[in-house]
C-alpha cells in the first residue's frame, strides 16, 4: 500500500506549501543566470509530491547524505577562496542551494518526513551515540532549503526590483499557506503590506550605505595589502651582497598572434626618483580604467592606430590582482575578465577582482609610448651621486652630443667595460653601490645597469625613468610559446628622446645566457609539471568566467558517484532480502483482495500515514482519535474482525461474510467522501 | 465469535484465562499486561524470568498464579551456596532398608519460583535450567521425569552486581520470556495500601480452576491457527535482530517459535482460533530482547536489546 501523501500540519509548525520550494530554486535561478539548473532541481523535488515512489533510507544513510554534502560544502569552500580569494563568499553563498540539495532531496524522497539533527550535525550525532541526548528530533528540512535558495537568489546580479518582489512573493506564499486562521483575512494583507514596505524603505537604506562605506573601505585595505609588484616603490637589490636568488618558476606565457614576432620587453612598472637605493613612483595615483560593455576590453588610449600589433599574454593572479605585463605602446587590452583596471600615471596597470588565470590579448603599436610627457622629476639626480655621473659622462666625452649618441655610447660603454653578474659584491668602503659599480667592480646585475644609466642620461639632460617588467627571451617548444621566468625580470631604462619615450636596456645580452646557466638541473621536469598546471588552468577558467559554477560541478561527480554507489548496495542488499521473502510473496496472499484496502485508502488519504510497522488495529485506533474521522471506532469493531480473518485464519470467511464485508464496506466508502 | 467449541463441562479457553487473571488481579493490581504475558508463557509451556527492581509483587505474582490453578508450588531462595542437591533432590543411604532413597528436591511441583536466580553460582542455575530444558532431571544414572504442568518463574535483580552470577547467553535462551513489572500508577499502589490494611489479598484468593483446565487451555493454544505470512513476519523479525547495527547474536530459532506459541496463546485469551499481527507485536520484545546479545559497545553507546526489537517492528512491514 502506498504511503499518505500528506502529513499532518502540527500547529505553530510553518511547512512549505506545494510548489513553494519550486518558486524559492527558480527566483534563486533567474537571479543568477542558473535557471536550467534550478528548473531541473525544481521539478526533480516538486516530483516527490506528485509520485508515492519513496527511497527506504536507514539513518546511516542520511548520515553519508548529509556528509556527502558537508564534504562538497568544504570543496567548493576550499576552492572558492582558493581562487576568488573573500570575494568567494558571496559564490559560496550562490552555490549554496547545489551543494544542500542532496539532502533536500533526501528529505523529499526518503520514507522520513523529515531530516533528524544527528545526520546534519556531527556534534549532535556524536551526543547521540554517547548516550548525553536520548533523541535531538528532526527538522522539516523544506523550510531552511527554501530560505537558503532565496538568500541565494540575492546573491545574483540581475534586477533588485525583480529580487524584490520575487521574495516578498515567495514568502507570501508560504505565510498565507501557514495563516492564522482566526484571524481576518484583511488584517492579514495589511500586517502584510506593513512588512513589505518597511522591508522595502530598510533595503534602500542599506543599498545606499553600502555605496557610501564600499569604496572606502575597499580602498583602506587595497592600499594596505599588497602582494604584487609595488607600483609605488622598487626596492633595488644593489648593495647587498651575496648570490642574487633566481627562480625557474613560469610566470609568464607570451604568445605572438600575428607573426611578427614578441616584444623583447614586457613593461610592468616605471618610477622616477631614485633615493638610496630605492626608486619610487613618486607622488602619484591610479585611475580607474572603464571597460567596454562586456567587462572583457579596455581602452588604455583612445587611438586605434594603424600597423598595430597584438600579442596573447597568460598569468595568474593572486587573490585575483596583479599586475599586468605590457609590451611599450600598448593601447587596447582585450579578454580581460577583471573587474577593476587601474592604470597609473607612469603607465603600469594593476588590476583587480579577477580570476585566477588571466590570458589577454594586448594591442600595441611598436614605437610608441603613451606615457606622460617628461617633468622635473625625471631629471633629478641624487646629490650624493651627481658628482659621481658628472664625471663618467665628462670621461667618455658626451657633453654636446646628440641623444642619439649618447644612447650608442652608453650601450657601447657598458657593453664592453662592465660584466654581468648575479654574484653581488663589494670592494671596500665607497660612498654608494653606485660608486662601487661604475668604478671598481664594474659587474653587477640588471639594476645596476639601468639606475646607472638612467642617472646618466639624466645628468646630461636627457629625461629617464627607471623601468621594471620582464625580457622575454625562452622559447618553448613544448608548450609553442614563449615562456617568461621569474628569474627574467628586468629592469631597464625609458629614456624620453624625440618627444617620445623609448625603451633602452644598457645590460650586457648575456644576462640571460649567463642566469639560464645557472638554471636547476630538474627545470626541465618543472616545466612540464607546469605545463599541465597551466593546462589545467586554463581548463578550469576556460569555459567562461560568468559560469565557473559549470566547471565546479566536475568535482562533484565523484562524490556523486560515492554516494549513488552506496545507495545501490543498500538497495541490493533490501533487494535481497526481498528476494529471499519473493518465493513466499509470489503466490498469492490469501485474503489480498480484501474489500476493506479501498477504505484504508481513503482513510489514509485523510492524513495519518501508517507506519510500515503498524498494525491495521492500532492506526485505526491512532486515527480515531482525530477528530474529523467519527466511525472509525466502529470499523475497528465490526470490519477489521472480519478482514482480519479473511486475512490471516487459514480456514478463511465464508461467501456470507464476504458478502457483507464488501457491503460494510460500501457503507464507510459512501460516508467519507473522497 | 466463538473459538473452540466449549466441550460439555468445560470452560472455553478464554473463559479459562479470564478467570485466572481475574483471580490474579485481585492480588497483584494494575499489571493486567504482565497477567497476560505470564499465562501466554504458562499456556504455551514455556518458562518466565521476571527482572525487575525488589518489592514490584514478582513473588507476589507467582505465588497468586499457583493458588489460582490448585497447583503445587515451590520456591528457591537463590544464594550463593546453593547447591544442585537442594534444587534436584538427594539420594540419602536409608539404613533400615540398606538402600539409597531419594529424596525429591522443590523442582518436582507445578509451580517453580526462582527467587533471584542470579544469586547462585552456574552450577546451580545450569542445575535447574536443565530441567527446565529438558522437562527431566538425570540423578544417581536415573531419569526422573518432571510434572507436566511444570513452569519456572525466575526472578532477577537487574541493579545489582555484588555477588551475582548473570545468566550466560544460552540460558537466557531457555525462558520463553522476559519481562519486568515496573511500578504501578499512583492511584493503583493507593488501592494496594487499601487491599493490605487488614490481611494480604493473597489469603483470600482461592483456586478457580481445576488442572485439568490448564490442560485444556494448553491445547487449545497450540490448536490456535497462524497463516504462513504471519509466521514469516516471525521469521522476518527474528532475521532483522540479527542484522541489526550492533549486534553480536541475534534470536534463535527457539525464540521463533516460543514467538509464534505465545502469539497463539494471546490469539486464545482475545477470543480467536487465528493469530493476527497484532499479538505478534505484542509478545516481540519480551520474547526476544532477553535473547539478543549486544556488542559491548553499542552497549555502552546507549542502545539497548529492547530498542533492537522495537526498531525491527518499526521498520519490518507488517502484514495488513
Amino acid at each position: 500500500m502506498s504511503t499518505a501523501l500528506k502529513a499532518k500540519r502540527a500547529p505553530g509548525q510553518v511547512t512549505v506549501p506545494p510548489l513553494g520550494l519550486a518558486a524559492a530554486l527558480m527566483l534563486w535561478g533567474m537571479q543568477n543566470r542558473l535557471w536550467p539548473y534550478a528548473a531541473a532541481m525544481a521539478i526533480v523535488l516538486e516530483l516527490a509530491r506528485l509520485s508515492p515512489w519513496r527511497w527506504h533510507l536507514s539513518d546511516k544513510d542520511y548520515e553519508h547524505i548529509a556528509d556527502v554534502s558537508g564534504i562538497g560544502f568544504v570543496v567548493v569552500v576550499i576552492y572558492v577562496f582558493d581562487t576568488y580569494s573573500f570575494q568567494g563568499v558571496y559564490i559560496i553563498l550562490q552555490w549554496l542551494p547545489f551543494i544542500l540539495f542532496l539532502v533536500a532531496l533526501a528529505q523529499r524522497f526518503g520514507t522520513r518526513k523529515d531530516i533528524r539533527y544527528s545526520a546534519l550535525f556531527l556534534s549532535v550525532r556524536r551526543a547521540e551515540r554517547k548516550g548525553t541526548i536520548e533523541d535531538a528530533g528532526s527538522i522539516d528540512f523544506d523550510l531552511p532549503y527554501m530560505v537558503v535558495c532565496m538568500v541565494s537568489a540575492t546573491v545574483g546580479e540581475s534586477g533588485g526590483a525583480w529580487l524584490f518582489a520575487g521574495l516578498v512573493g515567495a514568502l507570501a506564499y508560504v505565510l498565507w499557506y501557514n495563516r492564522p486562521r482566526n484571524f481576518r483575512i484583511v488584517v492579514w494583507i495589511g500586517v502584510l503590506a506593513f512588512a513589505v514596505g518597511v522591508g522595502y524603505l530598510n533595503q534602500i537604506g542599506m543599498l545606499k550605505a553600502r555605496r557610501a562605506i564600499e569604496p572606502v573601505v575597499m580602498n583602506f585595505f587595497r592600499d594596505r595589502i599588497m602582494s604584487y609588484r609595488n607600483p609605488f616603490r622598487s626596492y633595488t637589490a644593489m648593495g647587498e651582497i651575496g648570490r642574487l636568488k633566481q627562480s625557474d618558476r613560469i610566470v609568464l606565457r607570451v604568445e605572438d598572434l600575428d607573426g611578427g614576432g614578441v616584444p623583447t620587453l614586457l613593461h610592468e612598472a616605471t618610477y622616477r626618483s631614485f633615493s638610496k637605493n630605492v626608486w619610487l613612483a613618486g607622488n602619484t595615483a591610479f585611475q580607474e580604467q572603464i571597460s567596454d560593455l562586456e567587462g572583457t576590453a579596455w581602452d588604455i588610449e583612445p587611438v586605434p592606430i594603424e600597423g598595430s600589433r597584438a600579442v596573447r599574454i597568460s598569468r595568474s593572479l593572486i587573490r585575483g590582482r596583479g599586475m599586468l605585463p605590457l609590451p611599450r605602446g600598448t593601447f587596447r587590452i582585450e579578454d580581460l575578465p577583471v573587474e577593476e583596471l587601474h592604470k597609473h600615471q607612469l603607465g603600469a596597470l594593476r588590476v583587480n577582482r579577477g580570476p585566477g588565470l588571466i590570458r589577454y590579448t594586448a594591442r600595441f603599436a611598436p614605437g610608441r609610448s603613451f606615457e606622460h610627457p617628461p617633468g622635473p622629476a625625471d631629471m633629478l639626480v641624487p646629490t650624493d651621486v651627481g658628482p659621481l655621473m658628472s664625471r663618467i659622462t665628462a670621461d667618455l666625452g658626451l657633453h654636446g652630443a646628440r641623444p642619439e649618441e649618447v644612447l650608442k655610447k652608453l650601450q657601447q660603454f657598458f657593453l664592453t667595460r662592465f660584466q654581468y653578474s648575479v654574484v653581488l659584491r663589494r670592494s671596500g668602503p665607497v660612498a654608494t653601490p653606485l660608486h662601487d659599480f661604475l668604478l671598481n667592480t664594474r659587474s653587477g646585475h640588471c639594476e645596476y645597469f639601468a639606475s646607472a644609466t638612467v642617472l646618466l642620461l639624466r645628468s646630461l639632460g636627457i629625461p629617464a625613468r627607471y623601468a621594471t617588467g620582464y625580457s622575454v627571451q625562452e622559447y618553448s617548444p613544448l608548450e609553442n610559446s614563449y615562456i617568461v621566468r621569474r628569474r627574467h625580470a628586468h629592469s631597464w631604462t625609458l629614456a624620453y628622446i624625440n618627444g617620445g619615450w623609448i625603451d633602452f636596456d644598457t645590460t650586457p645580452p648575456v644576462w640571460g645566457a649567463l642566469e639560464a646557466d645557472a638554471a636547476s638541473w630538474w627545470e626541465g621536469a618543472y616545466d612540464l609539471l607546469s605545463w599541465l598546471g597551466f593546462k589545467f588552468s586554463r581548463w578550469r577558467w576556460s569555459s567562461d568566467e560568468d559560469e565557473p559554477a559549470t566547471n565546479l560541478l566536475w568535482l562533484i561527480v565523484p562524490l556523486l558517484v560515492v554516494l549513488l554507489w552506496r545507495l545501490v548496495r543498500t538497495q541490493r542488499v533490501s533487494e535481497r532480502l526481498r528476494g529471499e521473502r519473493r518465493h513466499l510473496d509470489r503466490r498469492v496472499q490469501p485474503g489480498a483482495d480484501s474489500d476493506l484496502y479501498p477504505l484504508l485508502r481513503v482513510l489514509e488519504e485523510r492524513g495519518i500515514a501508517r507506519q510500515p510497522g503498524e498494525p491495521l488495529g492500532r492506526w485505526l485506533k491512532r486515527l480515531a482519535r482525530r477528530d474529523d474521522t467519527d466511525g472509525i471506532d466502529e470499523i475497528v469493531a465490526e470490519i477489521l474482525p472480519v478482514h482480519y480473518r479473511y486475512r490471516f485464519d487459514p480456514h478463511g470467511i465464508g461467501a456470507e461474510e464476504r458478502e457483507a464485508l464488501k457491503r460494510c464496506v460500501r457503507y464507510w466508502l459512501a460516508r467519507y467522501p473522497q | 465469535m466463538s473459538v473452540v467449541k466449549p466441550s460439555i463441562g468445560k470452560q472455553s479457553p478464554q473463559a479459562i484465562f479470564a478467570a485466572i487473571a481475574a483471580n490474579i488481579e485481585r492480588v497483584i493490581r494494575g499489571q493486567t499486561g504482565a497477567v497476560r504475558r505470564l499465562l501466554a508463557a504458562f499456556a504455551s509451556g514455556g518458562h518466565v524470568l521476571l527482572e525487575d527492581v525488589p518489592g514490584t509483587g514478582k513473588t507476589t505474582l507467582a505465588k497468586a498464579l499457583a493458588v489460582s490453578i490448585d497447583a503445587a508450588f515451590q520456591r528457591i531462595q537463590f544464594t550463593p551456596d546453593l547447591l544442585p542437591a537442594d534444587i534436584l533432590g538427594v539420594s540419602i543411604y536409608n539404613q533400615k532398608d540398606q538402600a539409597f532413597e531419594f529424596h525429591p528436591g522443590p523442582v518436582f511441583t507445578n509451580i517453580l519460583l526462582a527467587d533471584e536466580i542470579n544469586r547462585a553460582s552456574p552450577r546451580t542455575q545450569s542445575a535447574l535450567l536443565e530441567a527446565m530444558a529438558e522437562g527431566q532431571v538425570s540423578l544417581d544414572r536415573v531419569r526422573r521425569p518432571l510434572n507436566e504442568n511444570f513452569f519456572v518463574i525466575a526472578t532477577q535483580n537487574p541493579i545489582e552486581f555484588q555477588g551475582t552470577y548473570p545468566l550466560p547467553e544460552a540460558q537466557m535462551d531457555r525462558f520463553a520470556l522476559r519481562f519486568s513489572l515496573g511500578y504501578v500508577p499512583a492511584e493503583e499502589e493507593v488501592e494496594i495500601l487499601s487491599d493490605q490494611a487488614n490481611a494480604h489479598p493473597l489469603q483470600s484468593i482461592g483456586p478457580c480452576v481445576a488442572l485439568d483446565d490448564i490442560d485444556f487451555l494448553k491445547q487449545s493454544a497450540r490448536k490456535v491457527r497462524i497463516s504462513e505470512e504471519l509466521k514469516r513476519y516471525i521469521v522476518d523479525l527474528i532475521g532483522a535482530t540479527r542484522s541489526a547495527e550492533g549486534i553480536r547474536i541475534g534470536a534463535s530459532p527457539r525464540a521463533s517459535l516460543a514467538f509464534m506459541k505465545c502469539a497463539q496463546a494471546l490469539a486464545l485469551f482475545d477470543g480467536r482460533d487465528f493469530v493476527i499481527p497484532e499479538d505478534i507485536q505484542e509478545i516481540a520484545v519480551s520474547v526476544v530482547a532477553h535473547r539478543v546479545v549486544m556488542e559491548p559497545q553499542a552497549r555502552f553507546a546507549g542502545l539497548s536489546a529492547e530498542r533492537v526489537v522495537e526498531d525491527a517492528l518499526k521498520s519490518v512491514p507488517v502484514p495488513v
